[in-house]
Order: structure tokens, then C-alpha cells, then sequence
């Protein structure tokens, strides 16, 4: 046995260029630096950062508050006193930007994290066990997404008086339909792999093969579908605030303060004020578009830089 | 073929109840009783029973449900709880033709333009242009429409005054084709702009693809004008995945047409369906829901068929 042993030890230290003889890099390492030498992605990155921190630390970025009324200051044009104008309640539009960010993005991050928890939930037992729970699940997912999403979440939202919790459960809700259609598909690939047969053999328990063994497998499809969807979402509470049915004013948010902002003479005189709000949903966006795009490349191991 | 198309209208019925079951259910769960709604709190109680009775709101819930669905098929989809009880039916048939033009001109801009821009892009990949309209639709797909409609009605209509801010026609002037199309290009090209981007970047991708291939080396080889192995070899075979992304972008379709609806003021179905919502006027909340989701399931199996039709390689 030692025999044996040292003879192949010997032989493959030979055939080993020394070049090769190093540790891999990690799954991590190498998903890591393919995004950082993605430019768009970075940029999408760094965007993000920022709009995040300035949202977070909005109270030491800004002597105003977002509620604070100054009759005087109607409709001033962007300046040093007010970097993004005021609007027609002379409130600061900069700060108001800042506070409603906070809204925007913690509806958007919770609602996916809620979403993408159940979609990977449902789409795992659809996907593992297969049969007559699979096609109960899917048939239920197809039926929710031949309804237009808006038209639900506008009648819940109706239904319900609006409010940030209830908005919040309602994305969850509709939200999760993507996710398990992905995971599902993801599932039916993975669950006739060596891998799952040999725990299946092993005994494991279909509770841990799911959850332990295939569901870190199609983490990557997950994390993409997640980052893109936080800028669906963000897209949807806007709309439905400008509609007047998401976050209730003087709460600020993206989407209220557009509202406030379609009106003539506003249009006529303050073009900063419908233009700001809007700017910062779409650069908002854009970023989470990006982040996602480029980790799409990153967990793609068929794309090589 | 035949075949197909049978089974795909099949698989389709239990989607239908699905759908009617789940806008019959969302409204049920509305607080508060419906007589509520509808009547003031001083009738007297005999009124109210005769008024439940008319209704049949005494019967068990899915007495109820199969009632609706059944004066439903029959193409009565009950009575406004405001409006001095107009059918819905007429609500809806005075709206369906706005928003069935707007649609459809939203549509023809989305596919001229991701026609022309993917399959311009596509013969100069990684061109200046090329670079210049990916961006274009990057930014069309991060832009929210109601904001996009906004600006152009800042910039073009309020400030520039070369379109109307809104409505479908100017209301003392009397009916003319130019004034409806005038109306019409805002609003339109708001609505097509989320689709051109999104099927701009998938006519691009799949035309990039079509045009490696060696068919079309072998028809440019013959010495066919390149015009015409693009459109007439490559077109064909690089639109059908644009095909599908069309039936996937239909419930997107009828959302972002209630949100430009609203912002142009234009009387389709969408905005009665915003202003029902508002007024909780359940009957037409539940007759658009259905609608709009019938609509959705028809517009798929068209697409998929369509897809049969691009492509004859596929067989069912």
C-alpha cells in the first residue's frame, strides 16, 4: 500500500508544472474579480453606494427636513441655499430626495428579500419533487402572471388603505412569481446530478438535499433575478405613489413628489422639480440594472472576461 | 398545427377560471358589506332586504361567484355601484376604442423602431452607433413612463406648445384624423418605449447571432445585394425570439397603459380602471381585471402561433 502510494505521489509531483501546483482560486475569488473588470457594473456599483450612504445619512447631508414648509421659498430655482430648487410648498427638493430614497430603497430591498425567500421556496418543492405538487404550484404561478401585475397591486393596495407595511407585503406577495419559475427550472437541471443521487443514497433527508445540497447551486441565477427585481420594484412603488396609492404625503418619496409635479404652471416655471425626482429613479435603476447585468456575466462560467 | 392550436386553447380554460377566481376573491376580501357602498345609511330595513334580495347577496359565496361568471360569459358584467348603475359593459365599450388605438400605434412605434435600430446595430456591432443605441435602451428600460410622459409634456407641450398636453382630441374644435394623431404621438410613443428597448437589445443579440450563420455567408456568396439577405434571409429567422418577448410584454403592455392613460389624461380603459379604483366601484375593478387577463392569455397564444408561423422548423 505505501508502496503504491509514493510511487503515484512521486509520478504527479512530476507531471505538475510548478505553475499549476498553487491553490485554485475560489468559486468566490474568481465570480469576485470578474465583476470588478466589468466597467458598467462598477459604475452601477459606486452609484449605488453613494445613493445609498446619502440616503442613510441624509440628516447630516442637509440643514432642512424633508416636512419643513417655507411659504417664501415657492418655487426657487436650484442654488447654493437649495441645490436641487424648491418645491411649491417650499420644501427643500434635494432633502426631499434624500428622505424619500430611504422609503424607496427600503421598500425595494425588503420587498425582495421577502419575495425571492418564498420564490425560492415554492420553485424548490415544484422543481425537486416534481408530479402533482409541481404542476399545482406552476399552474398557480402562470394564473398570477396572466393577471397585469399593476391592476392587482393597485386593487389590494385600494382595498387596504395604502401605507409603507402594506405596500411592502403586497410586492411580496406579487413578487415572487419570477423567482420561483427560475428556481424551479434551475431544480429540474440539478436534481438528476451525481451529486443528488449520491446524498439521496445516502439517506439525507429531502428537507437538507433541498435546501443544502441544490438550492446553493442555483444561487447565482437567484442573486441576479434579486438585483434586477429591487429596480422592478422601486419602478412599480413609483408609479403607483405617483398615482397616489403608494407612499401617503408629507411622507416624501420619488413617486408622491411627481405627483405634486404635474401641474401647469409648475411645469411652465420649475422644470427642476418634476425633473429631479425622476432623474433619481432612473439613476437608481439604471445602477441595479448594471449590478445585475454584470453579475449575470460573473456567474456565467461560459463568459471568460 | 391544427392540433396545437386546440390543445393551446384548452390549456388556456383553466387559466380563465384561475382568473376569474382570483378577481371574484380579491374584491371579497374587501372590508366592510357591499350594501354599504351603495346605499345611504338611512333606508329602511325593508329597502335593504330588497335590495340584498335583488342582488342575490344572501346567497352562499359561490352561488354568488358562479352567478357572476355566468351573466359574465353572457357578456353582462353587472351595473356601476356609482354612475346611477351604468352597465359596465357600456363603461368599458365607450372606453375600449381609445385605448385599443393606443395600443396598437404603441406597438407599431415599438416594433418599426426595434426593427430598424436591432437590425441597424447589428450589421455595425460594437460600431459608435451601436454603442450610442445600447445606451438608448439601457435608459429606456431604467426610465419610469409616467416620468418619461412628464417631460416630454414639460418640454414639448407646456413649454414648446407642439403637442397638446393631453386628451384624445381638442374639445371645441370638430373631428379631424390630424388632431386625434396629434393627441396621439405623446402618449403612444410614452407607451412603446419600455417594449422598443427591451425587443431593440433582443433583435440586436438574435440578428447578431442569424447573420454569423452559414446560410447567410452562402446567400451573400451567391452575390445577393446585402439589403436583401438581411432583411429577406436574416429578418425572418432573427425575429422569432422577439415573437415571444411580445406575448411576455402584453401584461406590461395593459399596466404601463393605465399609467400613461393617466398622465395624458386619456380616457382608455386604464384610466377608468384608476378611477374605479379610487371610487371602489367593484363590479367594473372585477370586469377589467378579467378583461385585461383574457386579453393577456389570448395575446400569448397568438404570439405562440405566430412563432409557428416565423418559424417552420418548428413542429408540434
Amino acid at each position: 500500500m505505501t508502496k503504491i502510494n509514493t510511487v503515484n505521489e512521486s509520478s504527479t509531483e512530476a507531471l505538475l508544472n510548478p505553475n499549476l501546483n498553487r491553490k485554485p482560486d475560489t468559486m468566490f475569488k474568481i465570480i469576485v474579480s470578474k465583476f470588478f473588470k466589468n466597467k458598467l457594473a462598477v459604475i452601477g456599483l459606486i452609484f449605488l453606494t453613494i445613493i445609498i450612504l446619502s440616503a442613510i445619512f441624509a440628516p447630516l447631508l442637509t440643514p432642512y427636513t424633508p416636512e419643513e414648509q417655507s411659504l417664501r421659498d415657492r418655487l426657487l430655482p436650484p442654488s447654493s441655499d437649495h441645490l436641487l430648487g424648491t418645491d411649491k410648498f417650499g420644501r427643500d427638493i434635494f432633502t426631499r430626495i434624500l428622505y424619500g430614497g430611504q422609503i424607496s430603497l427600503l421598500v425595494g430591498f425588503i420587498s425582495i428579500l421577502g419575495s425571492v425567500t418564498i420564490g425560492a421556496i415554492v420553485g424548490s418543492i415544484a422543481g425537486y419533487f416534481g408530479g402533482i405538487i409541481d404542476s399545482i404550484l406552476m399552474r398557480i404561478v402562470d394564473t398570477l402572471l396572466a393577471v397585469p401585475t399593476l391592476f392587482l397591486l393597485i386593487t389590494l393596495v385600494t382595498i387596504f388603505t395604502p401605507g409603507i407595511d402594506k405596500l411592502i407585503y403586497i410586492f411580496i406577495l406579487f413578487g415572487w412569481l419570477g423567482t420561483a419559475r427560475l428556481v424551479r427550472a434551475e431544480f429540474l437541471s440539478l436534481r438528476t446530478r451525481e451529486f443528488v443521487l449520491s446524498a439521496r443514497t445516502m439517506g439525507v433527508k429531502n428537507r437538507s438535499i433541498i435546501f443544502s445540497h441544490i438550492l446553493p447551486n442555483a444561487m447565482g441565477p437567484i442573486i441576479v433575478s434579486a438585483t434586477l427585481g429591487v429596480g422592478g420594484i422601486i419602478l412599480t412603488e413609483a408609479a403607483l405613489s405617483y398615482l397616489g396609492l403608494g407612499i401617503q404625503p408629507p411622507i416624501p418619496s420619488w413617486g408622491n413628489m411627481l405627483q405634486d409635479a404635474q401641474n401647469y404652471t409648475i411645469m411652465l416655471k420649475a422644470w427642476w422639480y418634476p425633473t429631479f425626482p425622476g432623474l433619481m429613479i432612473l439613476i437608481t435603476v439604471l445602477s441595479f440594472n448594471f449590478i445585475g447585468d454584470g453579475l449575470r456575466d460573473a456567474f456565467d462560467p461560459k463568459i471568460n472576461e | 398545427m391544427l392540433s396545437y392550436i386546440i390543445r393551446r386553447i384548452l390549456t388556456a380554460i383553466p387559466l380563465l377560471i384561475g382568473i376569474t377566481l382570483i378577481s371574484f376573491f380579491i374584491v371579497q376580501i374587501a372590508p366592510g358589506d357591499p350594501t354599504s357602498l351603495l346605499m345611504n345609511p338611512d333606508i329602511k330595513p325593508e329597502d335593504k332586504v330588497k335590495f340584498i334580495e335583488k342582488y342575490g347577496l344572501d346567497d352562499p359565496i359561490y352561488i354568488q361567484y358562479f352567478k357572476w361568471v355566468g351573466n359574465m360569459v353572457q357578456g353582462d358584467f353587472g351595473n356601476s355601484l356609482l354612475k346611477k348603475g351604468t352597465p359596465v359593459s357600456e363603461m368599458i365599450m365607450n372606453r375600449l376604442p381609445n385605448t385599443i388605438t393606443l395600443m396598437i400605434a404603441a406597438t407599431i412605434i415599438a416594433i418599426i423602431f426595434s426593427i430598424l435600430i436591432g437590425v441597424y446595430s447589428a450589421t455595425r456591432p460594437y460600431s459608435k452607433s451601436d454603442y450610442l443605441f445600447s445606451t438608448g435602451s439601457f435608459l429606456g428600460l431604467a426610465t419610469p413612463n409616467f416620468w418619461l410622459g412628464l417631460m416630454l409634456i414639460m418640454f414639448t407641450a407646456v413649454n414648446l406648445e407642439w403637442f397638446p398636453t393631453g386628451g384624445v382630441a381638442d374639445l371645441d374644435a370638430p373631428f379631424s384624423i390630424w388632431d386625434r394623431i396629434h393627441h396621439l404621438i405623446l402618449p403612444a410613443f410614452v407607451l412603446a418605449s419600455a417594449d422598443m428597448a427591451a425587443y431593440t437589445r433582443h433583435t440586436r443579440s438574435s440578428m447578431i447571432e442569424v447573420l454569423n450563420q452559414d446560410y447567410i455567408r452562402t446567400a451573400k456568396a451567391k452575390g445577393l445585394r446585402s439589403r436583401k439577405v438581411i432583411f429577406k434571409h436574416g429578418l425572418r429567422n432573427g425575429l422569432t425570439p422577439v415573437v415571444t418577448l411580445f406575448g411576455l410584454s402584453l401584461p406590461s403592455l395593459v399596466g404601463g397603459a393605465a399609467i400613461v392613460e393617466r398622465v395624458f389624461a386619456w380616457p382608455g380603459l386604464g384610466s377608468l380602471f384608476i378611477e374605479s379604483s379610487f371610487t371602489r366601484d367593484y363590479p367594473v375593478i372585477m370586469a377589467l381585471i378579467v378583461l385585461s387577463s383574457v386579453f393577456i392569455v389570448i395575446g400569448n397564444i397568438v404570439a405562440d402561433i405566430l412563432y409557428a408561423v416565423i418559424d417552420p422548423r418548428i413542429e408540434y
